[in-house]
């Protein structure tokens, strides 16, 4: 089959591979209909992130048909349409019945490469992204394997399209867990820092919860265009005011927002030698933008609030943990749980409540993979997300 | 702490850097040489910002933290330094780990799995071939990266704490001993499964084929796979893997 792989730093290739099999009974092999880029592919890509090997197949957002099961599939056919949640869960350990899927303790196979760098424990495991988190292969591809297929594909009901079941996989999941973290009361207003796709499904997602106002913030104009037509917010450009903060405080007559969402990240991912090139880059760019989005959303966080933190994060410096302390805030924090979350977001999809189609600004094929993740990379043409159809 | 890998009491002697079990020898794998990157970083940063003296500081810390936290687990820094100075270190000292994972099954259903035949020699898959050889022995095969086989058998013997225990027949080529124990663990955390692996137990001999079959697989690593892979067989019917799985190389896991 064709595939998008990952042959060494900056350079992304597409070949023939061989196609994947059933491996162990509960796996099913999905044909890809639909994949996207996703921010944090970046790292790697960029060789911040360290255990990809020369001709990983990468891609972890995708959707697809069912072409073949394994004896022991019991909820799912061939030509079933189904969409997958990044990451691979068993549903059976302590924390998937406790629906906290990504840190399921049944998924990694390659424990010794993650377990030193959290204390000894692992996350779930996750398609084309590193073998520190498991070195499965990716679904930028005709064909990808997905383990315990029953708990990890999720039938599209009819009258919800490809390009929006796509999203289904990961920006929506991550965005919505990010919103559920704030627990929202009806006068809510929250503040989301980032506009990408994570950040757009994030400030929808606090709509449908029943905020009042949400607060987006970024740079990119396309972008805060997105959040004021797509989601509803209000935007603050953050190159154009002189204080994030006051901005904030001035349009919530000084409380702060109830709540605050990091949709940025640090370019950085949970993961070992990575730690050392976050500092690196960090002493490199000390009034980084990036670094400042947590901890303004931080110090904007009004007392007793919520700090919800999707973004990705290694070793952070100068977190303000006095702020969070005195001001009595929670923080919730973790990789998407997606599982959790599916059955209300292809409800939402199948009502039109949420419709992430618009995230998709670039379409390519397969073939044009690197092309694609150069303009996703750089925001060629306001470009949000690439999708590849193989 | 549910589920997790307890390090309870690694013993010194095993405290080796070295290898991963994830990556065999000739694999190439980015992220080897990411500390010289990081230092050089850190002396482009000394040069260009010179007003921020913390900087470099900042990212030396950074490496410094990431050389320890290798020296205890075997990701793949300093990998032929770590190894020389853990042959020598390692001399004279007794091979022993004891590692605990929490399994969501009862005692009884894990003890019946345990003693389940094909359970062992897909736990230590990778660092020993086993085959049954009838009244509960098993044959254990280890070859070396240069290629040198060891063999012995062992004989399942009764564990301390009611647990399930093995021990390897006289004249083995390395003479061993282990036992895994199972006790109830908090609510509804399921059962703590506890595994002591001892090499060279009292009255044997420590040789040369004990020093190169550590030199392959630090023994906390063994452990901890062994159990995980329990841990997931159990739960789920399946050892997750990536083999034979598609990649543009000749390798593919």
């Amino acid at each position: 089959m064709r595939a998008l792989y990952w042959n060494g730093v900056n350079d992304l290739r597409v070949g023939t591979v061989k196609d994947p099999e059933i491996i162990n009974p509960r796996d099913a092999i999905l044909r890809v209909s639909l994949s996207t880029t996703c921010g944090s592919d970046l790292h790697f890509i960029d060789g911040y992130i360290p255990t990809m090997k020369s001709g990983d197949v990468i891609g972890h957002e995708f959707m697809g048909v069912i072409e073949e099961i394994g004896p022991e599939v019991k909820r799912l056919a061939k030509g079933d349409r189904v969409v997958v949640p990044s990451f691979i869960v068993c549903g059976q350990c302590w924390y998937c019945q406790h629906s906290l899927y990504s840190l399921c303790d049944n998924t990694h196979p390659k424990p010794e490469l993650q377990a030193p760098l959290l204390g000894g424990h692992t996350t779930a495991g996750i398609y084309g992204y590193t073998h520190a988190f498991g070195g499965y292969a990716g679904a930028h591809a005709q064909y990808v394997r997905v383990p315990f297929a029953d708990n990890d594909c999720f039938k599209v009901p009819d009258g919800v399209a490809d390009d929006t079941a796509l999203f289904l996989s990961d920006a929506a999941p991550t965005g919505y867990m990010g919103a559920d973290f704030c627990n929202i009361q009806p006068g809510d207003t929250v503040a989301v820092w980032g506009c990408g796709g994570v950040g757009l499904m994030a400030q929808q997602s606090a709509r449908l919860m029943g905020a009042e106002r949400v607060i987006a913030i970024d740079r990119f104009p396309e972008r805060l265009q997105m959040a004021r037509e797509h989601a509803g917010s209000e935007t603050i450009d953050y190159t154009a005011v002189d204080s994030v903060l006051e901005t904030l405080m001035e349009m919530t007559g000084g409380r702060g927002p109830d709540a605050c969402i990091d949709a940025v990240g640090m370019e950085a991912h949970g993961t070992g030698p990575q730690y050392a090139y976050d500092r690196v880059k960090q002493a490199l760019r000390l009034e980084t933008d990036r670094g400042q989005a947590l901890r303004e959303a931080v110090m904007a966080c009004r007392k007793g609030g919520t700090l919800s933190v999707l973004g990705v994060y290694g070793l952070i410096d100068k977190f303000p943990m006095g702020a969070i302390m005195n001001k009595g805030m929670t923080v919730r924090s973790a990789q998407q749980h997606g599982q959790a979350y599916m059955d209300r977001l292809l409800s939402h999809a199948q009502k039109g409540e949420l419709n992430p189609a618009y995230l998709a600004t670039h379409r390519f094929s397969l073939e044009d993979g690197p092309r694609g993740y150069d303009m996703f990379k750089h925001k060629t043409d306001g470009c949000v997300r690439a999708v590849f159809a193989p | 702490m549910a589920s997790n890998i307890l390090a309870i009491r690694p013993r010194e002697s095993l405290r080796r850097g070295g290898h991963s079990s994830g990556v065999s020898a000739g694999e190439a794998m980015q992220g080897i040489g990411w500390i010289p990157v990081a230092l050089s970083a850190a002396l482009i940063v000394s040069g260009l910002a010179g007003r921020k003296k913390g900087a470099v500081a900042l990212a030396l810390t950074a490496c410094a933290g990431m050389a320890a936290a290798s020296a205890g687990y075997g990701v793949p820094l300093h990998r032929g330094r770590a190894d020389n100075k853990g042959r020598s270190g390692t001399a004279g000292a007794t091979p022993e780990v004891e590692r605990a994972i929490t399994i969501g099954k009862t005692a009884d259903e894990l003890r019946r799995l345990w003693l389940a035949p094909g359970t062992l020699p897909q736990l230590v898959a990778g660092f020993a071939t086993l085959h049954p050889a009838g009244d509960g022995r098993m044959r254990w095969e280890i070859r070396t990266p240069l290629g040198r086989a060891y063999q012995w058998e062992s004989e399942i013997v009764d564990g301390p704490g009611g647990g399930v225990g093995w021990r390897s027949l006289p004249g083995a080529a390395i003479p061993n001993e282990g036992s895994v124990r199972f006790d109830a663990a908090p609510n509804d955390r399921g059962t703590v499964a506890t595994l002591h692996v001892r090499f060279d137990p009292p009255g044997g001999a420590l040789g040369e084929g004990l020093l190169q079959l550590l030199g392959t697989t630090p023994l906390n690593l063994v452990a901890d796979n062994a159990l995980r892979r329990f841990k997931s067989l159990v739960e789920t019917g399946e050892i997750p893997t990536t083999e034979r799985q598609p990649a543009a190389r000749a390798t593919t896991r």
